[in-house]
């Protein structure tokens, strides 16, 4: 009693100062999330090119900085095409590596030069273990050198690593993609975003057969609550991927952002439309003769 | 009449070249630190060690006499291809103060400096120079200047003055014979006539020389006094490098040999700064007598001369071998070199690039000779590519053929092959995300047209064989569904009558 008395630093007004002035520094600190301050569109977000996984999406797009987690039942049923238009953006944007750590089989020039990837900035990595690969993966985000690192992890792939390449590709501002078994859904795991993703068969009679339909379950993502699960309808190869980029820009509804739109670059989507012969959808396979 | 045609040449003599072919003292250790050492030729001592020489040892004993003066003698035999190599490293190493440098019997080299002795500021300068840095290496020179090459090898090995301003006839003109390198029989004769010095033979009537000595006495005396052109072999700028370290201790640890392959590194690295070059790969080879033990292969992403970045990749590939056993030769080996290119195009670095109304390709194309960024991309790969095993880390791009395994293929990612090639046909037909390396042939007894798991969703596509290198199959591709989950790539191969998976789309 005395020493309040005694003290008159304590008035109630100084510590109403005292406490204000301590929550301004906690919310000007860079660490600290705010859930007020997700704006629709940011920097550093790169539009997934499909309209409705946008919507899903924190800051409507792919967070380019950071680990992104895919959780995949089985390789081969579309989950390249879900990121495949933002890395062909990300190759046409800035020369950078793209990294593949331990793809489960050898990635094929053609299909991704097709998708619009710039073949020169991709660097394949097989290593022979999960350290290996995981070092292999922790040196590259650190380098500044790529633009992003994709990582098929083994099932027994730790927290604690995926924390380290969390803590690294937040600082040199990399993204990192990992791939691991639905298994580990679960399981915790530092990852911002995670996504499982799993095949769903294309119900209407009359659908495109040359489409990939996943049912795509956003169960953790910054700024937001899990999301029950939605489908989305992928195109095969280049020639459904002009469809599903272009409408976007040309839509009147504002929301989504097309590629077009939010990188500086035009021609990003495709770079073949004036270089290269494109297959057109009406067009049959064409039989490549060498000699009749 | 012999006259002066300009040329200074300047002798470089080794007397302890066949010690230091072996070892070379550490000038900041003590002397009583180093191993006292002899190098024995016909079993008697031909040079010794500083420490050695200290015992009381001296030149010309027997081995085994000196053996029982100093028990903790390590006797070596001369190796003359050993010297041969570290005489040829030397004279490349001295290619920094003169192009022409020729090799002179076992222990001398010979240099016209003569072109050299502006940049150098004087003949004194450049000499100190040569002198200082030899003794920095480890090794002992004595020089010396002198009108012709045959005199300035004669006055090196007797540690003569300079003599580079007067004729040789009259700066050798009181030396004795026998100190000249003349043939030792006409010498012998000489002195038996009373003929001891140089201007003692000179008075005697040439043709009579000529006559009683023969040809090859006279031709050699006018080479002495530069009477004779003496053409001297120069050697050429090595497209190769090599340096030798000999250990008289076997090394066992690894990691003690990382001082002593810092000294390499810094040879190459001067090596590369004095020709102006960079370099893309070497090799570092751990011998033990004679017989390869290991052998650390370390290729750059793009060609450099940082000796740091050697140092570090040479350091993670020694980190890497796992052999038990000892070392005692270590050598270093580079044999591609490139042009040096400038480090920065651009003059102000860290000014910003204005920016120009150009193609949106031609930005990126701007970014991509950003020097900091392709160094860093490099950096990278230099990393990953000593690190991780040999051909795990490489890049894809399109090849110039049709077929599927070959219009997609793997490339090394050194600086140069990463640009795409031109390509005479593309083909952008859909294709999958991955390829199998090989492809999968299915059960016999499946026909995916048929089978219930099956679904077709696109074929077939025709791709035809390449007569022209004898790969005759022709193959039927189709896009094909599986319980309707993944897609496969699959052809039908007619010859066999059977089905493989080749691809997967994702």
């Amino acid at each position: 009693m005395k020493s309040q008395i005694t003290d008159n630093n304590h008035s109630p007004r100084s510590q109403a100062l005292d406490s204000d002035r301590a929550i301004q520094s906690l919310l000007s600190h860079k660490a600290l999330w705010r859930a007020s301050h997700t704006s629709k569109h940011q920097a550093g977000y790169l539009p997934s090119g499909y309209r409705r996984l946008d919507q899903a999406l924190p800051h409507n797009g792919w967070p380019t900085i950071g680990t992104t987690e895919f959780l995949v039942k089985q390789p081969g049923i579309g989950e390249f095409q879900l990121i495949a238009p933002a890395l062909a953006c990300l190759s046409q944007r800035q020369w950078k590596w793209i990294v593949w750590i331990a793809p489960p089989h050898m990635p094929y020039a053609p299909a991704l030069a097709a998708i619009g990837i710039q073949l020169d900035r991709i660097l394949i990595i097989q290593p022979s273990s999960t350290a290996e690969a995981l070092w292999a993966a922790e040196q590259c985000i650190k380098s500044h050198a790529c633009s992003a690192v994709l990582l098929w992890a083994e099932h027994n792939t730790r927290p604690q690593a995926i924390k380290r390449l969390q803590v690294a590709s937040k600082s040199t501002q990399t993204w990192n993609i990992l791939f691991r078994e639905a298994a580990v859904q679960q399981l915790p795991s530092p990852a911002p975003l995670r996504i499982a993703l799993s095949s769903t068969p294309i119900a209407t009679p009359e659908h495109d057969s040359r489409q990939h339909q996943l049912q795509v379950e956003i169960f953790k993502r910054p700024g937001g609550w899990p999301l029950s699960p939605f489908n989305l309808t992928l195109p095969l190869g280049l020639d459904c991927h002009l469809q599903a980029v272009t409408p976007l820009s040309n839509s009147s509804n504002p929301q989504p952002v097309s590629i077009n739109e939010a990188t500086p670059l035009p021609k990003l989507a495709i770079t073949a439309d004036s270089q290269q012969p494109l297959l057109t959808t009406k067009s049959s396979f064409r039989p490549v003769t060498t000699i009749s | 009449m012999p006259r002066f045609d300009g040329k200074i040449w300047l002798s470089i003599y080794l007397p302890q070249l066949p010690l230091e072919a072996f070892h070379r003292d550490d000038i900041d250790a003590r002397t009583d630190m180093n191993p006292p050492i002899a190098v024995v030729q016909n079993q008697r001592i031909i040079t010794l060690s500083n420490s050695a020489a200290a015992t009381g040892l001296t030149v010309g004993t027997l081995f085994s006499q000196a053996y029982a003066l100093c028990d903790a003698l390590i006797c070596i035999d001369r190796d003359l291809g050993k010297e041969h190599h570290v005489l040829k490293h030397i004279a490349q190493w001295l290619y920094r103060f003169t192009p022409h440098i020729a090799i002179h019997g076992e222990q001398h080299l010979i240099l016209e400096v003569s072109t050299s002795l502006t940049l150098f500021s004087g003949l004194k300068n450049l000499k100190a120079q040569i002198q200082e840095q030899l003794t920095e290496l480890g090794y002992q020179a004595i020089l010396c200047a002198s009108q012709t090459p045959l005199a300035s090898k004669v006055c090196a090995e007797l540690g003569f003055p300079d003599n580079h301003h007067a004729l040789p006839e009259h700066a050798l003109a009181d030396r004795q014979l026998n100190e000249l390198m003349l043939p030792k029989e006409a010498v012998l004769k000489l002195l038996n006539m009373g003929v001891t010095t140089l201007k003692q033979l000179l008075d005697l009537p040439r043709p009579g020389i000529s006559k009683r000595f023969g040809k090859p006495f006279i031709e050699h005396l006018d080479r002495l006094l530069g009477n004779r052109p003496d053409p001297q072999d120069f050697i050429k700028t090595s497209l190769e490098f090599e340096a030798r370290l000999f250990f008289l201790d076997p090394i066992e640890h690894l990691q003690s040999l990382v001082f002593p392959l810092k000294r390499l590194l810094k040879d190459l690295s001067n090596f590369l700064t004095t020709h102006q070059k960079y370099i893309q790969s070497f090799v570092i080879a751990l011998n033990y007598r004679g017989k390869l033990r290991a052998e650390l292969s370390i290729k750059l992403a793009a060609p450099d001369n940082d000796l740091n970045l050697f140092l570090m990749l040479a350091d993670i590939k020694l980190a890497q071998i796992k052999i038990a056993g000892e070392i005692d030769e270590l050598i270093l080996r580079a044999k591609q070199f490139k042009a040096a290119s400038p480090l920065s195009k651009n003059l102000f670095e860290s000014m910003p690039q204005r920016t120009y109304d150009v193609a949106p390709q031609a930005a990126v194309d701007q970014q991509q000779r950003d020097p900091s960024r392709e160094k860093q991309a490099n950096d990278l790969l230099n990393l990953l590519q000593t690190r991780l095993p040999v051909k795990t880390c490489f890049g894809i791009t399109l090849g110039n053929d049709h077929r599927p395994e070959k219009h997609g293929i793997r490339v090394d990612l050194a600086a140069e092959s990463r640009l795409t090639p031109d390509l005479l046909a593309t083909d952008w037909a859909t294709r999958p995300v991955f390829l199998f390396e090989k492809p999968q042939r299915l059960e016999k007894q499946i026909n995916p047209m048929k089978h219930i798991d099956f679904e077709l969703i696109k074929g077939p596509e025709r791709i035809n064989a390449a007569w022209w290198d004898g790969d005759g199959q022709n193959r039927d591709y189709y896009i094909c569904r599986y319980k309707k989950r993944q897609v496969y790539w699959l052809f039908y191969r007619s010859l066999t009558h059977r089905w493989y998976l080749h691809g997967l789309f994702s």
